[in-house]
């Protein structure tokens, strides 16, 4: 359980740690908080020449609002993510999310850099990310891009980034004054790694849904958005009643994968489940606000 | 190799280390203090958690390298018997908190944390701080039982 032989890298500037990246992409993984790659990297699932670590970088962290958009530096903690009055103002369905990433001891080093570059399908930010239609900002030394987070997630732990690339910001835009939400998961244990989660942001005209997202994670190989189920939201007052029948609705849109520990079934039936238990959450938010 | 700075419950060390050298390594073979545990070596148990910079961090999922210019506080740094114990290690001493005592170190210094920041949790609290502890022998219970030991203990000090 000890990590193969490579050299720490361990820049103090975005432009030199982009620079060091582009000297061999091929053979340089990016550190954050590692408490993904670390584990691989112990199991000798991951061996690189050289590991780049952010962790000395500054300007990578924190988080500020700029217009219409919460903007999260890639080296945010999510710890910092889950309790800054910033966060859980503009965006308080990411804070909620984050409460139930991991432990505090995972939380006080992983960050939403990492979480969004490992883009585990099971994970809870990039559900939330998928929900909202973040921005994953992506800086070489090449320039810069934006990726809407569902183009960004393609597959289970695959992502559209290229090699010299390093995420440097994940956007989510701000939440829209009377908008509703919910963040459920199913995990057997807390902090354990849930088996379904769902995300949801509903705003509100006269007592109405409009605008209605729900993603959910885990029933297939990245979070996805259920537009059926947004639609049978849109126009109608959120009620318990409508909360179930979106989850069954939830249940049948998704074809997960059969595993030798979770059946297709049972994990269809948890999506009905955590979709209804955040769209509850909602109309409980709902009720703070009248 | 590389030369590492690193205060250690209070005392400046300077060591040399390898890249690769995970900092719960560094803590028991390098620095010979074996109080932190190794056990899954993957951030499954918990049982290698030390305070860095105060923050419960789990010392299998970083490299020593990285905590070059920290302070890191370990299970030696807490308290020792007889007459030092920390309220937490009288806590998990009064309420038969451990048994083998693998998982107990990392019991206690997530335990303190959690206290630093919250010094009356309730059962509920306690429970989900350290469910990111594993324990194969006490069924817990106990354990809940120390860190209450130790919360009123806290209390008793500030009054
Ligand atoms: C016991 C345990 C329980 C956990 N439970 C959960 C859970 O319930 N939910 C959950 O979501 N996570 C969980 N995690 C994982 C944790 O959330 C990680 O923090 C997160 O998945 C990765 O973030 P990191 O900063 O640690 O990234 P790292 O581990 O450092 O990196 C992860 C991957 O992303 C790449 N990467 C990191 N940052 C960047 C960047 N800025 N640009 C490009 N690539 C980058 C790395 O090269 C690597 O491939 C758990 C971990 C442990 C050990
Ligand atoms: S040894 Fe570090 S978490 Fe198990
Ligand atoms: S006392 Fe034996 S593992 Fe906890």
């Amino acid at each position: 359980m000890k990590p193969a032989q490579f050299q720490l890298l361990q820049p103090t500037t975005r432009a030199e740690a982009l620079a060091v990246l582009a000297e061999q992409p091929d053979e340089t993984v990016i550190l954050a908080g590692g408490q993904s790659l670390v584990p691989l990297m112990n199991m000798r699932f991951v061996t690189a020449e050289r590991i780049l670590d952010l962790n000395r970088v500054s300007g990578l962290g924190g988080v500020e609002v700029r217009g219409d958009r919460l903007v999260v530096g890639a080296m945010t903690r999510h710890r910092e993510a889950e309790l800054s009055p910033v966060v859980l103002d503009a965006c308080p369905l990411l804070a909620h999310a984050e409460r139930h990433v991991g432990y505090v001891s995972i939380r006080n080093r992983g960050t939403v850099g990492g979480t969004i570059a490992h883009a585990d399908t099971v994970a809870q930010v990039p559900c939330v990310a998928v929900a909202l239609d973040a921005r994953i900002v992506l800086e070489s030394v090449r320039g810069r891009r934006e990726l809407a987070a569902g183009d960004f997630f393609v597959g289970n732990l695959m992502n559209a980034r290229e090699p010299d690339e390093a995420v440097t910001e994940v956007h989510f835009p701000v939440r829209p004054v009377g908008s509703l939400f919910g963040f459920a998961e199913f995990a057997r244990k807390v902090g354990d790694f849930p088996l379904v989660t769902a995300a949801v942001r509903l705003e509100q005209g006269a007592g109405l849904s409009r605008s209605a997202r729900i993603a959910v994670g885990g029933a297939g190989p990245t979070p996805v958005r259920l537009a059926e189920c947004e639609s049978a939201l849109e126009g109608r007052e959120l009620t318990g009643a409508l909360a179930e029948e979106v989850g069954r609705l939830a249940a049948e849109s998704v074809s997960p994968a059969d595993s030798p520990f979770v059946s297709t079934d049972y994990r269809r039936n948890l999506v009905r489940v955590v979709v209804r238990r955040a769209l509850e959450q909602a109309l409980d938010c709902g009720e703070e606000l009248r | 190799m590389r030369e590492i700075e690193i205060t250690v419950n209070g005392e400046r060390r300077r060591e040399a280390v390898e890249d690769r050298r995970l900092l719960l390594d560094f803590i028991r073979e390098d620095l010979c203090l074996t109080g932190t545990h190794a056990g899954c070596e993957h951030g499954a148990c918990g049982a290698c958690t030390v305070l860095l910079d105060g923050q419960a961090v789990r010392s299998c999922l970083m490299f020593a390298a990285q905590a070059d210019g920290s302070e890191l506080t370990t299970i030696e740094g807490v308290g020792s018997y007889p007459d030092r114990l920390h309220p937490v290690q009288e806590g998990f001493w009064e309420e038969h908190g451990l048994q083998c005592g693998y998982c107990t170190p990392g019991m206690i210094m997530a335990s303190i944390d959690l206290l630093a920041e919250n010094p009356s949790p309730s059962d509920e609290e306690i429970r989900e701080r350290l469910a990111g502890n594993i324990c194969r022998c006490t069924g817990y219970v106990n354990i809940v039982r120390a860190v209450h030991h130790a919360a009123a203990a806290g209390r008793e000090d500030q009054s």
